[in-house]
């Protein structure tokens, strides 16, 4: 009898393998994503134009009937205090979408993991591979936003630069949370819910406004929702006034991204290999 | 009954000079009542809860904003930013609705879903498809535009009585879009274009029309374009509604969504009647 090509390998080297498995699995998987994307260049560059659009509107727009805003004690424009929060959501969004839609695509309509799993592949390598896809696409959008704020005068140069490893931090967060909530997702549907939860956090999420504008008990709640920590980060960064206070945010995130990220993995586990 | 077997009416002869009529209309209306599964629950999320998202989180927080740096009449001709953007709301809800219904669903009726194909062999004309569709988009968009005003009132972001003819003024928004867009979407091969018409086309519409500051603030050149469409003249007139302030202005709103909803729809038809004919 023939042995199985799908089968597992022998216990012995099983813990090299899955290490070694890993990481190449993370890699063809962004770069199976690389290749599908590299003709829909156009569609990745318009992504970065709505971002935009709120800036100038919003920002200048609004920033004219609103003026200028104190932030941390700092006085700034009221798009500069815009910028970074839409930067912060735009790497949200990004992220969300990839791993929400597409990623719900894959799973149920197209079927496409199935396919991948028959490969060595793990799972582990698949949402790492989606995951590192989704952020690096966020990337380049919020690379794009920081290249707007320095362009614009919003942000120092470096203190712009320095935001954006934060919204890839934010990216990671949000595209695990993604990953993790369309795995319980049935039908295209569900994100309806979705929507219902993101919208109303990301105008609350301090983006547009101080957090100091809500009510006490308003302001705890938004304190709880990951993107008020995404905002806060991005433009305490962006505006040069961070301090080791915002390490709190950046453990906000990375404890949401380890455990959503380990959810996601168990999830698909679960969905695709029983 | 005997019309719609008689093997003498070819397809072609349903459709030949037949105009569009109630009854024709009527019978379309009803079919997508009856067919369009969760008729409400998209249209509540976009036409109500997404606007009062957007009223208690911007109307509120950017408005203890404004009212705290601007005297609201001067600057926005509104008493406070509330009873500014609430109507504005109101309007750019029917246009993201409009978008939203007329790209990939539109085009799904008639290339995946092909009912309207179905519908095309009955006595109804594709002039008559093309209306009833567009009106359907549009209906909807009115029902729940009379929850939002509501709400509105409710919130005391109206000053007039004027306000309970906004609903129609919002959905005369979406109708006239609608057939512009649904017109665009059935002279299409593939979808290809729709993601850069709603970047290029609804988020500009729904940033830059004065649903949020007046167009005063932003280059004289980007209000000009913006005063050409109709999302900027349903901000407008929903305005004028809920404020009370009905005038020559108002009239000439009026007459664009007239004029523009015929260039639209008839615009709306030979698409339809191609699209339909085609298949």
């Amino acid at each position: 009898m023939l042995p199985s090509t799908t089968s597992r390998p022998a216990p012995a080297d099983h813990r090299e393998r899955a290490v070694h498995g890993l990481f190449t699995g993370v890699l063809r998987v962004f770069e199976h994503n690389l290749v599908s994307y590299r003709r829909m260049w156009l569609t990745l560059a318009s992504g970065i134009f709505e971002p935009l659009m709120y800036l100038l509107g919003m920002g200048y727009g609004m920033g004219s009937i609103i003026g200028d805003l104190s932030f941390r004690g700092d006085i700034v424009s009221y798009a500069a205090f815009i910028g970074p929060g839409l930067m912060a959501s735009s790497a949200m969004n990004g992220t969300l979408f990839d791993t929400t839609y597409n990623f719900f695509f894959k799973l149920r309509e197209s079927r496409q993991y199935d396919g991948m799993l028959v490969t060595p592949l793990t799972i582990g390598g698949l949402v790492g591979g989606e995951l590192s896809w989704a952020v690096a696409r966020g990337a380049i959008y919020s690379g794009f936003f920081v290249l707007t704020l320095i362009g614009l005068d919003l942000a120092e140069p470096l203190h712009a630069l320095s935001a954006w490893p934060a919204t890839l931090l934010t990216g990671w967060a949000f595209g695990a949370i993604g990953a993790t909530l369309t795995s319980y997702a049935r039908a295209w549907t569900d994100f309806d819910i979705m929507d219902l939860v993101v919208q109303p956090m990301f105008l609350a999420s301090t983006a547009f406004f101080p957090l100091a504008v809500f009510p006490e008990w308003a302001q705890t709640i938004v304190w709880a929702t990951p993107l008020f920590h995404a905002v806060d980060l991005t433009r305490a960064l962006a505006l040069g006034t961070a301090g080791w206070t915002d390490l709190v945010h950046v453990a906000y995130l990375v404890v949401i991204g380890l455990v959503f990220g380990v959810m996601a993995r168990r999830r698909l586990h679960r969905l695709l290999l029983s | 009954m005997s019309s719609v077997v008689d093997p003498s009416i070819t397809v072609a002869d349903t459709d030949s000079g037949r105009d569009i009529t109630a009854g024709g209309l009527a019978r379309i209306l009803e079919h997508l009542y009856v067919r369009t599964p969760a008729k409400y629950r998209s249209v509540l999320v976009s036409g109500v809860v997404s606007p009062i998202f957007f009223l208690g989180l911007l109307g509120l927080g950017l408005g203890s904003l404004v009212d705290e740096r601007q005297n609201g009449a001067a600057a926005l001709g509104t008493a406070n930013y509330l009873e500014f953007i609430g109507p504005g709301l109101l309007a750019i809800s029917a246009v993201l609705w409009a978008f939203g219904q007329s790209l990939w669903p539109t085009a799904g009726e008639i290339k995946w879903d092909r009912t309207y194909l179905l519908t095309a062999v009955t006595p109804v004309s594709k002039a008559e498809i093309a209306v009833a569709h567009v009106a359907w988009i549009a209906i909807r968009f009115t029902a729940a535009a009379v929850l939002f005003t509501a709400v509105l009132v409710v919130a005391g972001a109206v000053a007039s009585w004027w306000v309970v003819f906004a609903p129609f003024a919002a959905g005369a928004t979406t109708l006239v879009l609608s057939s512009i867009i649904c017109g665009y979407t059935v002279r299409q091969e593939n979808e290809d274009t729709f993601p850069m018409l709603l970047r290029l086309g609804a988020i500009p519409m729904f940033l830059f029309s004065g649903a949020f500051f007046p167009l005063s603030e932003i280059p004289s050149a980007v209000a000009w374009l913006a005063r050409v469409t109709p999302s900027w003249h349903g901000v407008e007139l929903c305005r004028d509604l809920a404020q009370g302030s009905v005038d020559a202005g108002s009239v000439i709103h009026v007459a664009y969504f007239l004029v523009v909803g015929a260039i639209g729809m008839r615009y709306a038809i030979t698409g339809f009647e191609r699209a339909l004919s085609e298949a």
